[in-house]
């Protein structure tokens, strides 16, 4: 069960060329069964992620990953405090993941998410763009908490996925001129969903297909069977 | 009304229900927890330790927190405690599900606690506890496991420790009535009766 694990006391850096798992379902069961943090630890490093605590983002040497991830209930003011060292290492081409509702703007060019008033669902009209991490994937898979806001759309991002009037729940925003991108998510976190077991189908594609898009490839079939 | 304060770590549900109106009222001081070494922690009578707080952190504000109940000041600890960081809080795993006020005993029936909160005032718990001998446990599931109790035996001071959510669930997406309704019950009661 995520809420035990604390992913947003941590940075989940993304390791760039590490071959990742053959057998998601098997990890995906592991991640469900973890209560503790060690499990986190264990798991995380299965899927070739490196924990990084949020409070050391700015002493700790991230060059040699790809990407962040990051997730809801972090510590905004201190991510806020530290947007440089976050603006550089996407400027220096790399990728960011934030699942969550923004407060700050500490990522640039994002402006504080908008609620939703209604149950979440798959009949709240969810659409999904054709893009590699939602490769496979449609609204009915989702569950009740894929969408937990909307985030207003900045100049040049391309929504991935949204509710109707074009509200983006996910987008994916070009940062630079060295390749670096933002993926944005007014949702529960995206590495939650290895964790439940209800979404087995939506997380065995999910998390290798975003892992996948952050360091650039594409995932092959067998990674995702 | 005595003077209660709140570590606060930036998140966005402690930050909706920091701007609740019971937060604004009973609230004296809030407290960022990076700025936490250097608070004056002898100008309040209770601080409240929200759940998900970095650990790390608070291991490192220990010995803070124990000169702050020694002096007669009063620790409320909220939600899952990964590690032992204040003495005699053991917490254990256990599934986080629904709501199940027909599963909760209250106990020590003429504790000022049971004045204002009943089984249906709580939304799931994060968990249970190994209460120290000497503690006071003040609310149990039906199978025995510990997720409301008092603790004045093992720091010098007074210990509140419950593996309810403080404030996760009370705005935004996930916010619901009984986690608004004990959020706001839960301030007042503890400025205005616990402290």
């Amino acid at each position: 069960m995520t809420c035990y694990l604390r992913i947003h006391n941590i940075l989940a850096a993304v390791r760039p060329s590490s071959d990742l798992p053959k057998d998601w379902a098997r990890v995906n069961t592991a991640w469900q069964n973890a209560t503790s943090l060690l499990d986190r630890q264990r798991i995380l490093g299965e899927m070739q992620l490196d924990e990084i605590d949020l409070y050391e983002l700015a002493e700790a040497d991230i060059t040699a990953y790809c990407g962040l991830i990051l997730s809801g209930r972090v510590d905004q003011d201190y991510l806020y405090r530290h947007r440089d060292v976050l603006l550089n290492f996407i400027e220096a081409g790399n990728t960011v993941v934030f699942s969550g509702d923004i407060d700050v703007p500490w990522l640039p060019d994002t402006a504080p998410s908008l609620p939703i008033d209604q149950p979440n669902g798959s009949d709240i009209g969810l659409a999904f763009a054709d893009h590699p991490i939602f490769d496979g994937i449609s609204a009915d898979m989702v569950g009740d908490y894929f969408a937990s806001g909307h985030y207003v759309l900045p100049p040049g991002a391309k929504a991935l996925v949204t509710l109707p009037q074009q509200r983006a729940v996910v987008y994916e925003h070009a940062i630079g001129t060295k390749g670096g991108r933002i993926l944005l998510h007014a949702g529960h976190t995206l590495l939650g969903y290895a964790a439940d077991a209800r979404a087995a189908e939506l997380s065995t594609r999910l998390i290798p297909q975003l892992l996948t898009w952050i360091r650039r490839g594409s995932p092959t079939e067998e990674a995702i069977a | 009304m005595k003077r209660l304060a709140t570590l606060y770590s930036g998140a966005h549900s402690e930050r909706l229900s920091l701007k609740r109106q019971a937060s604004e009222r009973y609230i004296s001081e809030t407290i960022y927890l990076l700025d936490l070494p250097d608070a004056d922690l002898s100008r309040s009578d209770g601080l409240i330790v929200p759940e998900g707080l970095n650990h790390t952190k608070l291991e490192l504000a220990r010995s803070q927190l124990l000169t702050f109940m020694s002096s007669g000041g009063t620790v409320f600890l909220f939600g899952d405690q990964p590690t032992e960081w204040l003495p005699g809080v053991r917490w254990h795993f256990d599934v986080a599900g629904q709501p199940e006020p027909e599963n909760l005993l209250p106990e020590n029936a003429g504790h000022i606690f049971h004045r204002s909160f009943e089984p249906t005032d709580f939304f799931h718990q994060h968990g249970f506890f190994l209460p120290p001998d000497g503690a006071k446990v003040l609310m149990r599931k039906r199978n025995g496991n510990v997720v409301v109790y008092e603790d004045t035996v093992s720091t010098g001071g007074r210990l509140f420790v419950t593996s309810l959510d403080l404030m996760h669930h009370v705005d935004g997406f996930f916010g619901n009535p009984v986690s608004r309704k004990f959020f706001d019950r839960f301030v007042l009661w503890a400025a205005e009766e616990y402290l």
